[in-house]
């Protein structure tokens, strides 16, 4: 994580496993260090950031244009500001076939929402 | 203990729970967005006679979309968007965790959706899980994994989803 301590400095600090971990893998890949691979990240996130701000997607697709998919990220959708979660054709149709045949609650459930009642 | 609404002097005592994003946003932004933005409601669990904040969560609407990108729309697919309240940050103090605490935050979140939902209208409730233990937990519960994106950032988080009709049918049957 980062925190400001003048104008011109950034000072970095990322401890947990898992992001240290992806980090050190595209440092390799790139072949770059930490501050390149940052400066890298900051120039893709901000223009995410301004695009989406403006009202427009951030997609890929193949070299035919086809099959396009979109980037959405909890950041991302904040950035949006319209407070919507937006999922891909996939994710969406898991999520309403979930609203449409919900599986029973689990016991864990029940004994946590017994707990929450009884306060 | 009890969990009640942030208050500004919670967010100034040194909260840690292991996860810097979510340390920073309790002690940087919580207390704006619960108070001025309106942007989440921002819950505390407090040990009353310490002052200690041993977890906290948050709480907002949201509404879930499909892509507009994609030309191929299953037939099954509801035409509008759907509500969903959207537990934001979920967190337990790093010196307390194993006691049961995430579930003592968890039950008053859900209990404060089942009621909420009865003045405003939500499908269920959605979160976007940090690790695996945390998925682990929240599978107990019924969560469900939504497929992330392709080309998601791999080891990003997890979205995960509740029915409404689940967390209601899991309430206790009154005597």
């Amino acid at each position: 994580m980062a925190r400001s301590t003048s104008p011109r400095r950034l000072d970095t600090s990322v401890t947990d496993a898992p992001t240290v971990e992806r980090a050190t893998r595209l440092m390799r890949t790139l072949g770059t260090g930490n501050a390149d691979l940052y400066r890298g990240a900051l120039d893709v996130f901000d223009w995410c950031v301004r695009q989406v701000q403006t009202g427009r997607h951030i997609m890929a697709t193949d070299e035919s244009g086809h099959a396009p998919i979109e980037l959405s990220t909890p950041l991302l959708d904040a950035a949006r500001g319209d407070n919507r979660i937006t999922l891909d054709a996939e994710a969406f149709d898991e999520f309403v076939r979930i609203l449409e045949r919900p599986a029973e609650p689990t016991q864990t459930l029940r004994d946590l929402m017994a707990e929450a009642y009884a306060e | 203990m009890i969990i009640r609404h942030v208050e500004p002097s919670d967010t100034k005592g040194g909260f840690r729970c292991g996860v810097p994003a979510l340390d920073t946003f309790f002690s940087k932004r919580a207390w704006t967005q619960h108070n001025k933005d309106d942007a989440n409601r921002v819950y505390v669990l407090v040990d009353e006679a310490s002052g200690e904040v041993l977890g906290f969560y948050t709480l907002c609407a949201k509404e879930v979309a499909r892509s507009r990108l994609e030309g191929i729309v299953s037939r099954s697919a509801p035409p509008h968007p759907l509500g969903v309240f959207y537990i934001g940050y979920f967190a337990v103090a790093e010196s307390h965790q194993g006691r049961g605490l995430g579930r003592r935050l968890m039950a008053d979140a859900l209990r404060r959706c089942v009621e909420a939902a009865d003045t405003i209208a939500a499908v269920g409730v959605f979160l976007d899980s940090l690790d695996d233990d945390s998925t682990a937990f929240y599978h107990r519960l019924g969560f469900v994994d939504i497929p992330r994106a392709p080309g998601a950032p791999e080891g990003g988080p997890q979205p995960m989803f509740l029915p409404m009709t689940v967390i209601r049918a899991a309430r206790p049957v009154p005597p």
